[in-house]
């Protein structure tokens, strides 16, 4: 479980490679995106890791794409999907994921991302009861904004794949 | 295989109108000989086979933010239990002799649906966190047991019961780029694996399994990957060389499958196949692989959350905002389309639970 950082120990923003960023902002708003190596290959087992396939362009693409359409929860952190050329909802992550979060950043701080579970983990994760998100209001976003139909997001929404 | 001859049928069918929130699974619900309902919201309600019903009440069978995937019902020492799962947790009621809700246990992490066994305990694949069972043992407390990921345990997505073996419940998982999976359960109610097997030449994302035995065949099963190929088997513990088949018209994202009569039902993101016959020609040796067979397929051009065949007649169809029953009887006997015409009729008033007649177009293909 996720604890207060120790003190002493580096800010996220302090101890990455400047390799780890993407080098352009997002437009709009001007976001700068860092690519987790937890969620490329360097975490756990239990952590979501993006396919092998989904080149760092398109990773950020995802994000920024999120940041146009403000997919976005009530806590600010934001969603997307990745689509085909069939308009086909792809696969994110090693396990069927077809969801990414951005999660939210305090401060100035870049933001990441990643695929998330199509069911929640049972097991406990540093965010707490955020890990349980996205609720219904992302989805329906994510239908307003002509990113999914209906059909597809109650299909999501209720752990099924689409 | 090509596609030689195209028609177009029309069959009737009842719109359900239950109002609320989006009913996002449906299911039999054995106790009264009707149908259960789940929705996005978490709540439970229950009709009978033909119009709504005041008895049992609804109820809010899970809180959770995410819709409710799947319910199953149980029984033990006369004891009615209620699973619910959503892709962020499950929950099991025990009921009092009224059908209340007496006592309520959740369990963290989601699931892609719920099950209940012939012996009362409830399985869960939980997607990466392997599978569960949930036994309701004495004085109300559950009993979890988990089966957990490994290297041939690598996802667990949708489930089967196929039958017993040596007293063990047996029950096939499709397992998404992990295989089918075949797990038995003991008295203990432990969920063991027996085998984990995929296809050695393919790259293949199991999303669907289900049984087809027959007293020739008991463990034969039928297998969807997400490419809309269908594996058929003669027995799902020793088999190696599954007969592959693919209707070449099959459109979208495959979803689902289920058996009945012999026929195969499809349902992808474009609609629903109805297969004829490809189970029963393969239960009797007439499919075998590298020949070309001759079948007919009805199409219905629907985008579904969901769809289920319950009680072997009623084919129920989620849609967003509607939900529809057809008489499957109508639908696989090709020629026996009766209605004419695409008008769709409310009976009732906003707010109160309908039953109108709908006619809906499909499409009739033959393939060689």
């Amino acid at each position: 479980m996720g604890g207060k950082r120790k003190k002493g120990k580096k800010g996220p923003g302090e101890r990455r490679g400047n390799q780890d960023y993407w080098p352009h902002r997002t437009n709009p708003k001007g976001y700068r995106y860092y690519f987790h190596p937890k969620h490329h290959g360097g975490g756990s087992s239990t952590d979501s890791r993006w396919k092998p396939d989904i080149t760092r362009r398109e990773e950020f693409t995802i994000f920024e794409i999120s940041v146009r359409l403000d997919l976005s929860d009530d806590r600010g952190n934001l969603y997307n999907v990745r689509k085909g050329a069939d308009k086909t909802v792809l696969e994110l992550g090693m396990f069927h994921e077809q969801l990414a979060r951005f999660w939210k950043p305090s401060g100035d701080h870049a933001w990441h991302g990643h695929p998330l579970w199509p069911v929640s983990a049972g097991w406990a994760t540093n965010r707490g009861k955020e890990a349980h998100r996205p609720d219904r209001s992302v989805f329906r976003k994510l239908v307003e904004q002509g990113v999914l139909t209906e059909q597809q997001s109650y299909r999501l929404n209720s752990g099924r794949n689409i | 295989m090509n596609l030689i001859e195209q028609g177009e049928a029309h069959i009737s069918g009842k719109l359900i109108d239950l109002g609320g929130p989006v009913i996002t699974w449906v299911g039999e619900m054995p106790w009264i000989n009707g149908f259960a309902y789940g929705d996005e919201d978490g709540w439970l309600r229950f009709s009978s086979l033909d119009g709504p019903l005041k008895f049992p009440a609804p109820f809010r069978v899970v809180e959770s933010e995410r819709a409710i995937n799947q319910v199953a019902f149980s029984v033990i020492d006369s004891i009615k239990y209620i699973g619910a799962s959503t892709a962020s947790n499950v929950a099991i009621h025990q009921l009092d002799e009224n059908g209340v809700s007496v006592r309520c246990q959740t369990f963290k992490g989601g699931g892609h649906g719920i099950y209940a066994t012939q012996s009362g305990e409830f399985v869960v694949p939980l997607g990466p966190g392997g599978l569960t069972s949930l036994f309701p043992g004495p004085h109300g407390r559950i009993i979890q047991r988990v089966l957990k990921p490994g290297p041939d345990v690598r996802y667990c997505y949708s489930m089967c019961r196929i039958g017993y073996l040596v007293e063990r419940e047996l029950w096939a998982c499709a397992g998404r780029s992990g295989g089918l999976m075949v797990v038995v359960l003991d008295d203990r109610h432990v969920p063991t694996l027996l085998r984990s097997f995929r296809s050695a030449t393919r790259p293949t994302d199991y999303v669907s399994v289900y049984g087809v035995g027959t007293t020739d065949h008991p463990y034969a099963y039928v297998s969807l990957s997400r490419d809309g190929l269908v594996d058929l088997g003669e027995n799902i513990i020793t088999d190696k060389t599954p007969v592959t088949w693919h209707f070449p018209g099959t459109e979208g994202v495959a979803y689902s499958l289920f058996a009945a009569e012999g026929d195969l039902f499809i349902l992808t993101s474009k609609g629903l196949y109805v297969c004829f016959d490809i189970v029963r020609w393969f239960l009797e040796g007439k499919l075998t692989g590298g020949e070309r067979v001759l079948s007919k397929v009805r199409y219905l051009a629907m985008e579904m959350i969901d769809c289920a065949l319950l009680y072997g007649r009623w084919l129920m169809i989620l849609q967003p905002d509607r939900l529809v029953r057809l008489d499957v009887r109508d639908i696989v006997i090709p020629g026996q389309s009766i209605t004419v015409g695409q008008s769709v009729e409310r009976e009732a008033s906003a707010g109160v639970s309908a039953w109108a007649d709908i006619t809906l177009e499909t499409v009739e293909l033959a393939v060689a």
